[in-house]
């Protein structure tokens, strides 16, 4: 397979001007329709968004209430009595969850409250992605956990909709963070002995904006996630014309003539294009950032991240690539490919929303839009780039790598023993 | 022994070989003659198991190749008509992407990539990437890709199609040298009569994907041992002219080339100073009379009434 590989690699390489063009050609473009339709949109492009019904079984003031008289009758002294009531007062655990929520993630989530019965009924008809329940004594609970280390658990329940489990599993990993920082808060608290550092923990997970005109750069952001994630799907299609030329050249007849099975054959060119589009997306994303000044300062995180989001989505390229491989090969003809590249890459690249977010899209759009490897990609993207964690991403990069593991099976399958004509 | 039954290979609108039966003996080099479109790619491929015929079989040594492709495919090296090769590398870098997926790997490749070079006579110029190389040197590198896993059948499809003399004599000593020295055994497609003529010790002929004549050089031309072959140069068109000699008893064919007619008599009854009466009652003045010995272009000649290059 290396060997494969490295022939692949060598021929790219001595075509410098291809090279170029493959590498360079995207950002030329993003530049030019981002400036274009720079002015179209403004405020934050969101991406993905997730419909939270929150149904309330809390009673908040009475929590604190309580809790404030739990904490009189126990025998400290009252400085601390007090110190502890007006912590109480300020970590109030459920206006944090919702303020989280309300504010934080506003780009996200819309929250709408409502009963039991109601939120039920509306998951069923779609209508939301998920609920959130607030459990009875959720405030009571919770302050007595963080504040008096009483060992009682209050447990939010997510309840998920089937038809938006990408949705609900983000919501859920950003929850899962809420809760674990109320705990870690209550580590520090007990620490200090004070409460009052409750606007910590937030930060914690969710980046401050730091970039002042956000709106005007943010859709720059945008084109660039979305061209990188379009002209990767360019780089699959640039290996089945070269995999068309071999089969005029009557090579791909030598190599089936030495016995040796297509995998190696599909797997070197897959790698090939793995390569290149890590490579691809890299300087897309690096000249944006310097030149462009288009990305939200360097964090390592953040970084970490969008390389993993990318490697991911390299390898999902990388079966494309083969599968267009395969194709070109069983067929003797590149039409297949060139459909690939000459159509369907914009339909997807419409779809997973590379032009305009996918937002204003009935819904079966935005289902389907959501399926496709680069629209998830290009919400891993958003979500690596906002801060998010890393949990919150990681059943896109599984989708991306299964996909792959099925577009690559497929395309072993369908790979000739013998020339096609 | 490589054997075809009833091979036959039929396209959307076309029959591209027509039942073909043939047969290759080990240490033996046949040659397979015909024009463009006969259908001689078409019939290799399906011999070196690249192409799936429509009806009929292959066999090597009785075995079925064509349900069992990897029995033979081990053996047989495979010259393409196109030269099979990646015109952005080396001809090193080619030869040994080819032998390292033929599994050949560390001393024995080096040794069996500058073997192959050297025996295609290109060793010196080897780090040359092979875009840059002359048509020659691009079929003895595609050549030389062929022999490097030592196949026992060596199969090639018109090896020296539009190269110079030199190269082609290059090729087609290396191929004899090879049949005869190192028991290759040798399928040769050419629509070159004296390539095959030299290297070949049978020979197919092959016309509108059916093989019409078989032999040895020998036997074929002497299906014309009654006839001879007259070619005339003539200065004018000679319309009139080739009715008059095709009405002569004598003639048993007339066809006409670049620059006049081409009889086919029979032998010993020419009556040569008849034909001249004839053209200079009809106007025509001879340039020049050539009067053959049957070869293979005439054999063709005789059974299609074409040549075999136009
Ligand atoms: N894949 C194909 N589809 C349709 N027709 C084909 C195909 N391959 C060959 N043919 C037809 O079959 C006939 C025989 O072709 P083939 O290439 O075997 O001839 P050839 O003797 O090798 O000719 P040449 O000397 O030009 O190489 C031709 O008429 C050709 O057009
Ligand atoms: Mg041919």
């Amino acid at each position: 397979m290396l060997d494969f590989l490295m022939k692949d690699l060598k021929i790219l390489w001595r075509d410098r001007s291809e090279l170029l063009i493959i590498f360079l050609m995207p950002f030329v473009l993003m530049t030019i329709l981002g400036f274009a339709l720079n002015g179209v949109m403004s405020g934050s492009p969101g991406v993905i968004t997730i419909d939270v019904a929150i149904v309330e079984k809390d009673q908040h003031e009475e929590g604190i209430q309580q809790f404030n008289e739990a904490v009189s009758s126990q025998s400290i002294p009252t400085q601390a009595q007090e110190a502890l009531m007006q912590a109480a007062q300020q970590l109030s655990p459920n206006a944090l969850l919702k303020n989280l929520i309300n504010e934080e993630l506003s780009d996200i989530v819309t929250l709408t409250e409502m009963t039991e019965d109601e939120a039920n009924q509306q998951l069923a008809e779609q209508e939301i992605d998920t609920v959130l329940l607030i459990p009875e004594d959720f405030t009571y609970d919770t302050l007595q956990n963080m504040l008096l280390g009483e060992e009682v658990t209050s447990t939010i329940t997510i309840r998920k909709g089937e038809h938006a489990h990408f949705e609900s599993d983000i919501f859920q990993n950003i929850m899962e963070q809420f809760t674990d920082t109320m705990t870690v808060e209550s580590a520090v608290a007990k620490v200090s002995g004070r409460g009052d550092s409750s606007d910590v923990e937030i930060e914690s997970f969710v980046q401050e904006e730091t970039v002042t005109d956000r709106d005007s750069v943010s859709s720059m952001e945008y084109y660039t996630i979305g061209m990188a994630v379009m002209f990767a799907f360019f780089i699959s299609a640039t290996m089945a014309s070269k995999a068309y030329t071999e089969v005029n050249q009557q090579v791909v007849d030598r190599m089936m003539l030495t016995g040796i099975h297509p995998i190696y054959f599909l797997l070197g060119k897959g790698a090939a294009v793995i390569i290149m589009a890590v490579i691809q997306i890299n300087i897309l994303f690096i000249l944006s950032t310097f030149i462009l000044q288009s990305f939200q300062p360097f964090s390592l995180s953040i970084w970490l991240t969008t390389l993993l989001v990318t490697l991911c989505y390299a390898t999902t390229i990388g079966a494309i690539g083969s599968l267009l491989v395969a194709l070109t090969i069983k067929y003797g003809s590149n039409s297949i490919s060139d459909a690939f590249a000459g159509g369907f890459v914009s339909v997807l690249a419409l779809l997973g929303g590379s032009f305009i977010p996918t937002d204003g899209f009935p819904a079966i759009f935005q289902t389907i839009g959501n399926w496709t490897p680069n629209g998830m990609a290009l919400r891993s993207y958003m979500l690596a780039n906002q801060g998010m964690p890393i949990d919150s991403i990681v059943p896109y990069l599984f989708s991306l790598l299964a996909i792959a593991v099925v577009i690559f099976s497929i395309s072993i399958m369908i790979f000739p023993q013998r020339r096609s004509k | 022994m490589l054997e075809t039954h009833d091979l036959r290979k039929a396209f959307k609108k076309k029959v591209a070989v027509d039942d073909v039966n043939l047969y290759l003996k080990e240490g033996e080099s046949v040659g397979l003659l015909g024009p463009n479109g006969a259908g001689k790619s078409t019939l290799i491929s399906m011999i070196s198991t690249l192409v799936k015929p429509t009806s009929g079989i292959v066999t090597w040594n009785g075995q079925d190749i064509i349900k069992q492709p990897n029995h033979i495919r081990p053996i047989l090296g495979v010259v393409p008509q196109e030269i099979a090769l990646y015109k952005e590398l080396s001809a090193y870098e080619n030869v040994k992407f080819f032998g390292k997926i033929y599994r050949l790997r560390g001393k024995k490749l080096e040794e069996k990539i500058q073997e192959v070079l050297e025996l295609v006579g290109l060793k010196d110029r080897q780090k040359e990437v092979v875009n840059n190389y002359s048509g020659g040197m691009q079929r003895r590198i595609n050549l030389a890709v062929a022999l490097l896993h030592e196949p026992e059948i060596l199969i090639m499809d018109e090896p020296t199609v539009g190269i110079d003399p030199q190269s082609r004599n290059y090729i087609l000593e290396m191929v004899k040298k090879l049949n005869e020295e190192k028991g290759i055994t040798v399928l040769y497609t050419s629509h070159y009569m004296e390539e095959v003529e030299k290297l070949c010790d049978r020979i197919y002929i092959m016309d509108h994907g059916k093989v019409i004549a078989t032999g040895t050089k020998d036997e074929l031309t002497g299906i014309l041992s009654s006839e001879e072959t007259i070619q005339l140069e003539l200065d004018q068109s000679p319309q009139i002219f080739k009715k008059l000699l095709e009405e002569q008893e004598n003639v048993l064919k007339v066809t006409e080339w670049e620059k006049g007619l081409t009889l086919i008599v029979s032998k010993n009854n020419r009556k040569l100073a008849h034909i001249f009466q004839l053209a200079e009652q009809e106007k025509v003045s001879i340039i020049s009379v050539d009067v053959k010995v049957p070869s293979l272009e005439d054999v063709f000649l005789h059974l299609t009434g074409r040549r075999l290059r136009d």
